[in-house]
C-alpha cells in the first residue's frame, strides 16, 4: 500500500504551533503530500525554523510566521499574512493549545493557569476558526479547519480540569463554526489520546511509569509518536471527507470507545 | 474514480450490494482491490462491476447469499476465501428499513430487520474475525446510520439495529485490537439509495430532510467511499471503536 498520497497537491496548509511536537509533524505530512505550507510558532522560532527547513526538503515552499493568538488583533494580523504570502489558505489546522503541562494536581490551579488556558484554547482557537473560515468562505473553493481536540472530554482531567474544559470548549466552537460555514467550510476537531511527543516523554510522571500503565490500558497496546497520527488528523481536511462537518475524530488506539 | 489509497493486494469482502456498498466495492476495486460482494438480490449483483475503471472490472465478484441465516453468511464467508485466498477488509453495508410508527409495527417487521441489519451483522462479523484474529491484521467497516443515535419517529426497528451494530463494532474492537484488527462505523445521514427513493418522494420529505443538514443536501453513495476507504486503509491503525459520522454536519457529534 502506498505509504504518503498526495492528498494536497497544489494545496496550502497553515498549521498553528508548528515549531514543535504534533504541529510540527501535521506540517512536514502536508508538505510530503504536496502542499505548501505556512508554519505558525509564538516562541519557538528555532522549531518552526527547523519545521520549515524540512518543508523545503521535500521541494515544497514554507512561509514562517509569529503571533501570539491569545489576542484578536494579533490573529488577525496573522491571517492577513497568510493571505498575502499564499493568496489562499485551502487548509488550517488549529493546533495550538495549552495542557497546562507544569500542573501535577488540579490542587495546585492557578487563576492565572484558567485564564491562560482558556485564552489560548478556547478564546483562540475560536478566534482563529472565525478569522481563517471568515476569507476562505470568500474566496473560491472554500476550505477546511481542523481544531486539534482531545480524548480528555470523554473522562475529564483530574489533574488539570481547566484543560479538560478548554477541550470541550473546543467542540462547542467547532459545532458552531461548522454550521455558520455549512458547505463552503468544512470545520471538524480531530482528538488524539496520548502521544508521544518529546514534551511526553520528558514528564518525570510518564518516566516513572505512566506511559507503562496507558499502554497496557490502550486495545491496541501502544502510543503512537506524532508522525503516525499526522496523516490521520490531516484525513479531515481531505476531498474524502466532503461531507463530514462538525465531526468529532477519536485515535486513540481504542482508549475511549465513547464521543464527548 | 479518484482514490487516495492504493489497494493493490488487499483482498476485501463486501456485504449488501444497494447504493453505498456497491459504490464502496467499486471504489475499492479501483484503487486496486480484489473484491467479493454479497447480496441476496441477483439482479442488483449483476451490474455490481459496472463502472469500475476498466483493468480493475474482473476484481469484483458477486456472490447471491441470504445474509439472514447464520449457516449462510457462514458459508458466504468461506465461498469469498476460497476466492481472494485470504481477507484483509469488511465492509457491512446491508440495511433494509420500513417507516412506521411503533404502535403498527408487526412482529414480522421487527424480527426481518433484526434480521437482516444486526443478525448480519454478527454474523457475518463473527466469521470474518475467525479468519483475521489468527492472522493478526483486519480492516473493517460497519455502515451505521444517524439512526443509531437520534430519534427518528417511525424509525424503531431500523434504529435499534443501527444503535445495536455501534455497539456490536465496539465491543469486536475491544476484544480484536491486540490482534491488529480495527472496527468502525460510518454513519451517513439520509442518502439517496434505493432504500430511501420511495420515502423520499413523499410530499415535503425531501425539504424538510435537507432544511436538517448544515451542508443543505442529502447524502451520496460516494460521500461515503472516502471515509470508508479511509478506515480500510493501513493509514487508520489508531483509529479503532469509533463512528465516524458522514452525514453534511446533521448529528454535530
Amino acid at each position: 500500500m502506498n505509504p504518503v498520497p498526495e492528498r494536497f497537491a497544489g494545496k496550502t496548509v497553515l498549521v498553528t504551533g508548528a515549531g514543535t511536537g504534533f504541529g510540527a509533524e501535521i506540517a512536514v505530512r502536508a508538505a510530503q503530500e504536496g502542499a505548501d505550507v505556512a508554519v505558525h510558532y509564538r516562541s519557538s522560532r528555532a522549531g518552526a525554523e527547523a519545521t520549515a527547513e524540512r518543508v523545503t526538503a521535500l521541494g515544497r515552499k514554507a512561509f514562517v510566521v509569529q503571533a501570539d493568538i491569545a489576542g484578536h488583533d494579533r490573529i488577525k494580523r496573522l491571517a492577513d499574512e497568510v493571505w498575502s504570502h499564499f493568496g489562499r489558505l485551502d487548509v488550517a489546522v488549529n493546533n495550538v493549545g495549552d495542557v497546562a503541562r507544569e500542573q501535577m494536581s488540579w490542587r495546585d490551579l492557578t487563576e492565572e493557569s484558567v485564564d491562560h488556558v482558556l485564552a489560548v484554547d478556547i478564546k483562540g482557537t475560536l478566534l482563529c476558526t472565525h478569522e481563517f473560515g471568515a476569507r476562505m468562505l470568500a474566496q473560491e473553493g472554500g476550505g477546511a479547519i481542523v481544531n486539534i481536540g482531545s480524548t480528555v472530554v470523554v473522562r475529564g482531567s483530574a489533574r488539570a480540569p481547566q484543560y479538560a474544559a478548554a477541550k470541550y470548549g473546543i467542540i462547542g466552537l467547532t459545532k458552531s463554526y461548522a454550521h455558520a460555514f455549512a458547505p463552503t467550510v468544512r470545520v471538524n476537531v480531530f482528538a488524539p489520546g496520548f502521544i508521544e511527543t518529546q514534551s511526553t516523554l520528558d514528564r518525570q510522571d510518564w518516566k516513572d511509569g505512566r506511559g507503562d500503565v496507558l499502554r497496557k490500558a490502550t486495545p491496541l497496546g501502544r502510543i503512537p509518536g506524532p508522525e503516525e497520527l499526522a496523516g490521520t488528523a490531516l484525513f479531515l481536511a481531505t476531498e474524502d471527507a466532503n461531507h463530514i462537518t462538525g465531526g468529532f475524530l477519536v485515535a486513540d488506539g481504542g482508549y475511549n470507545m465513547i464521543g464527548a | 474514480m479518484r482514490t487516495t489509497w492504493d489497494f493493490t493486494g488487499t483482498r476485501a469482502l463486501v456485504a449488501g450490494a444497494g447504493g453505498i456498498g456497491a459504490t464502496v466495492a467499486r471504489a475499492l476495486a479501483g484503487a486496486g482491490a480484489a473484491v467479493v460482494v454479497l447480496d441476496v438480490d441477483k439482479d442488483r449483483l449483476e451490474g455490481i462491476a459496472e463502472g469500475v475503471t476498466e483493468g480493475a472490472a474482473e476484481g469484483v465478484t458477486g456472490l447471491v447469499a441470504d445474509l439472514t441465516s447464520a449457516d449462510a453468511c457462514r458459508g458466504a464467508v468461506d465461498d469469498a476465501l476460497q476466492l481472494l485466498g485470504g481477507l484483509d477488509v469488511f465492509v457491512h453495508a446491508v440495511g433494509v428499513n420500513d417507516r412506521r410508527p411503533v404502535l403498527e409495527t408487526p412482529d414480522e417487521v421487527w424480527e426481518r430487520l433484526l434480521a437482516v441489519n444486526l443478525n448480519s451483522a454478527f454474523w457475518l462479523g463473527r466469521a470474518v474475525g475467525t479468519v483475521m484474529v489468527p492472522r493478526g491484521y483486519g480492516r473493517i467497516v460497519y455502515l451505521s446510520s444517524v439512526s443509531g443515535l437520534l430519534a427518528h419517529k417511525d424509525h424503531a426497528p431500523y434504529a435499534a439495529t443501527k444503535g445495536g451494530v455501534n455497539q456490536l463494532m465496539r465491543v469486536m474492537a475491544r476484544e480484536w485490537a491486540a490482534d491488529g484488527v480495527t472496527v468502525n462505523a460510518v454513519a451517513p445521514g439520509y442518502t439517496e439509495t434505493d432504500l430511501t427513493r420511495e420515502y423520499l418522494a413523499r410530499p415535503g420529505v425531501r425539504a424538510s430532510l435537507e432544511s436538517l443538514v448544515p451542508a443543505g443536501r442529502l447524502g451520496r453513495p460516494e460521500d461515503l467511499t472516502g471515509p470508508t476507504l479511509f478506515l480500510a486503509s493501513a493509514e487508520s491503525a489508531f483509529v479503532t471503536g469509533q463512528v465516524l459520522y458522514a452525514d453534511g454536519g446533521r448529528t454535530l457529534v
